[in-house]
């Protein structure tokens, strides 16, 4: 019992009482440590900024699930989805003790669709693959698809490069470059059919050749038939 | 009446009335099966077809093959898309029909003396076909196909001796992309390679007419089975009707090849999740799965993708082209045989047929390890040894298992007796008794 009340205790002593202080407490510290300096569950915040931060939360990633056992794959929104207001509390009372790092990206729908389309190939396609539907990068890692996320997910990721995902940076990629970038994103989940009919999720030769055996098997059947029935 | 007189014109100039006579009552035998060959036939006529008129809206040079190939398969063109959807779900379905047509005439034991030319023949058209199939996506020089493209280079980079010049000539220099290397591959595509599959389909063909199709009527001397007109005439043309439609529904309905989101090919840009066209993937699964172990020979060192991208490749082509001898060595059967075996008849074949399925499956499967591995949430690696472990061990399970079921399916169709027949006894009361048939 004791134990469980020390983080409470020290997390209350680091800024003061706050709604963000209690709820770190209840559902960060057991992992990040009372300090946020991590623990052998979980990694330090200090200095991460609150582009992760705002990634980690917005997404449902974090909370884990499991307070005190580590996250297996944090590709996946399988954390508790916290409620906004409490998310700002969170990032309110996170943001002296995680600045130093990528703040949370201001973004908005670029205009250059086709710069977008660019920037992708070059800084994202070799791990999110065309159309953004993700794939493995090795061992027990994967980049997510990026089919649910919003755009201010999607800009944060970018800023903040969480897990295994590089960190780029306004030299990397400015303002606008962000917006094109983020725009092309956010366009590639509206399943608008392509010239030639069902995407097929963008996703290549695996389907098509899949079909096409399905269309022999259509065929055969159609000759199976009417040799059997005549 | 036109078509008298149209008959009794070319009779008069070329003598066509005993052609027209032998061939219009020729003899078909009759089986479901026998049209899997035919539709790799329309298949391929269709993609000759489609072919000739893409080669009107394609711009063969490399700098602007790309950009052609995105404007004619835009909404701005009142047909290119369809007419490219259509030929490339053609050229997907080809090689397909060839595989399953060439299961059935393995399984059958077609192939037997004296049609072993005719089966070599037809293996050498399935490789042919799968050369068409990757020089023909290649041609786009989309991101996709070039990275596909690139590891073809380096396999041929690979071969120990010849390697470099081989490589050269085909991409047209040392650097890659050469400057050439897409009207090289049009030439490949366009010309060569149609034009070889061309003239072995008329060899094909041609020997069948000769030698005689096989059958499964217990009838060596006689050909059982349908005349051409009406009969096999009309049916033959359903095929091609069900053909025809099947590919108008696959390429109004289903995007394929989407080039324009893959974007132009440029050496350092990668997608993941790339693999080639299905018939193609085989040879990307072995060389996902290969060792990387490089070995040296003589003090020169042989890279690692030379075993899995072309030993591999060349060993599966040559043991299928000699597998009536094979076979023949095998099962001691070297007398001729006109008519066709129930797969059952021969475990041997059953058992090889099988795995060497189950091997050609597996790596096409590999291909996509990473995608697989993605969504069944699984290490990456650990699936690849698993891939690997299965391919050694599969292949002999498998056929192992293949030819005991079909030994067992022999044994009971040799000593079963008559199915299905059952005596009914009307009884005192009115009802039916079953009785079993007196054994005879």
């Amino acid at each position: 019992m004791l134990i469980l009340a020390l983080p409470v205790l020290l997390a209350a002593t680091l800024v003061g009482p706050s709604p963000g202080a209690d709820i770190y407490a209840a559902k960060c510290a057991s992992c990040h440590g009372a300090q946020a300096s991590g623990s052998p569950n979980g990694p330090s915040l200090q200095r991460v900024g609150l582009a992760d931060v705002d990634f980690q939360l917005t997404t449902g990633r974090m909370p884990a699930a499991n307070p005190g056992v580590e996250v297996a794959h944090r590709d996946e929104r399988a954390g508790q989805q916290l409620p906004l207001d409490q998310i700002r509390a969170l990032e309110a009372f996170l943001a002296p003790v995680v600045a130093g790092g990528p703040p949370i990206p201001q973004v908005i729908v670029g205009p250059n669709g086709a710069h977008g389309r660019d920037l992708y190939a070059s800084n994202c396609m070799a791990c999110h693959a065309v159309g953004g539907n993700g794939g493995s990068i090795g061992e027990s890692d994967w980049a997510p698809a990026l089919n649910l996320a919003t755009i201010n997910e999607v800009a944060d990721a970018i800023r903040a490069g969480p897990g295994q995902m590089p960190r780029f940076g306004a030299g990397q990629l400015s303002q606008s470059d962000l917006d094109d970038l983020a725009g092309y994103v956010m366009s590639l989940q509206t399943l608008e059919p392509g010239a030639g009919g069902i995407p097929l999720h963008s996703t290549g030769p695996v389907p098509e050749g899949a079909i096409g055996y399905v269309a022999i098997v259509i065929l055969i059947s159609f000759v199976f038939g009417f040799w059997r029935t005549t | 009446m036109i078509v008298r007189r149209v008959v009794a014109w070319a009779d008069e100039r070329f003598g066509t009335n005993a052609l027209l006579h032998t061939a219009l009552k020729k003899i078909y035998p009759d089986h479901w099966s026998f049209y899997l060959g035919e539709f790799a036939l329309y298949f391929f006529m269709v993609l000759v077809g489609t072919g000739i008129w893409l080669t009107f809206a394609f711009d063969a040079g490399s700098q602007g093959a790309y950009a052609s190939v995105v404007q004619l398969a835009s909404r701005d063109h009142p047909i290119g898309y369809v007419i490219r959807q259509i030929h490339h779900w053609a050229a997907v379905c080809f090689v397909a029909a060839i595989l399953v047509h060439m299961g059935r005439i393995f399984f059958t034991g077609a192939f037997r003396r004296p049609r072993e030319l005719n089966w070599m023949i037809g293996v050498t058209m399935l490789a042919l076909a799968s050369f068409t199939g990757f020089t023909g996506y290649s041609l786009p020089n989309d991101d996709l196909s070039g990275t596909g493209l690139r590891i073809a280079y380096s396999v041929a980079l690979s071969i120990p001796l010849i390697g470099r010049w081989a490589a050269g000539v085909f991409n047209g220099g040392d650097d890659f992309p050469g400057s050439l290397l897409t009207t090289h591959l049009y030439t490949l595509h366009v010309y060569l390679l149609p034009v070889m599959i061309g003239a072995l389909l008329a060899a094909h063909l041609g020997l069948l007419i000769y030698q005689k199709h096989t059958q499964f009527a217990r009838d060596e001397r006689n050909v059982v089975g349908r005349r051409f007109w009406p009969d096999y005439a009309l049916r033959t043309l359903a095929a091609l009707g069900a053909t025809l439609a099947v590919l108008a529904l696959l390429a109004t309905f289903f995007e394929i090849n989407p080039v324009g989101d893959y974007g132009l090919y440029r050496p350092w840009l990668v997608m993941n999740g790339a693999v080639p066209d299905w018939y193609a993937a085989f040879l990307e699964g072995a060389l996902r799965l290969g060792p990387a172990a490089e070995l040296r020979i003589a003090g020169h060192p042989i890279p690692p993708v030379f075993w899995p991208g072309l030993v591999l490749p060349t060993v599966a082509f040559v043991f299928l082209l000699a597998w009536p001898f094979i076979e023949a060595r095998l099962t001691g059967d070297r007398a001729a045989h006109d008519v066709l075996d129930r797969p059952t008849r021969v475990p041997l074949r059953v058992g090889v047929g099988a795995a060497l399925i189950f091997e050609g499956v597996l790596l096409t499967l590999a291909a996509g390890d990473d995608q697989t591995a993605a969504t069944l949430h699984v290490r990456l690696e650990t699936l690849v040894w698993v891939y690997r472990i299965a391919l050694l061990v599969g292949p002999i399970v498998v056929g192992v298992v293949a030819a005991r079921l079909a030994a067992e399916m022999r044994a009971r169709a040799a000593g079963s007796p008559a199915p299905d027949v059952v005596l009914l006894v009307r009884n005192a009361h009115g009802g039916y008794d079953e009785e079993e048939p007196q054994a005879g």
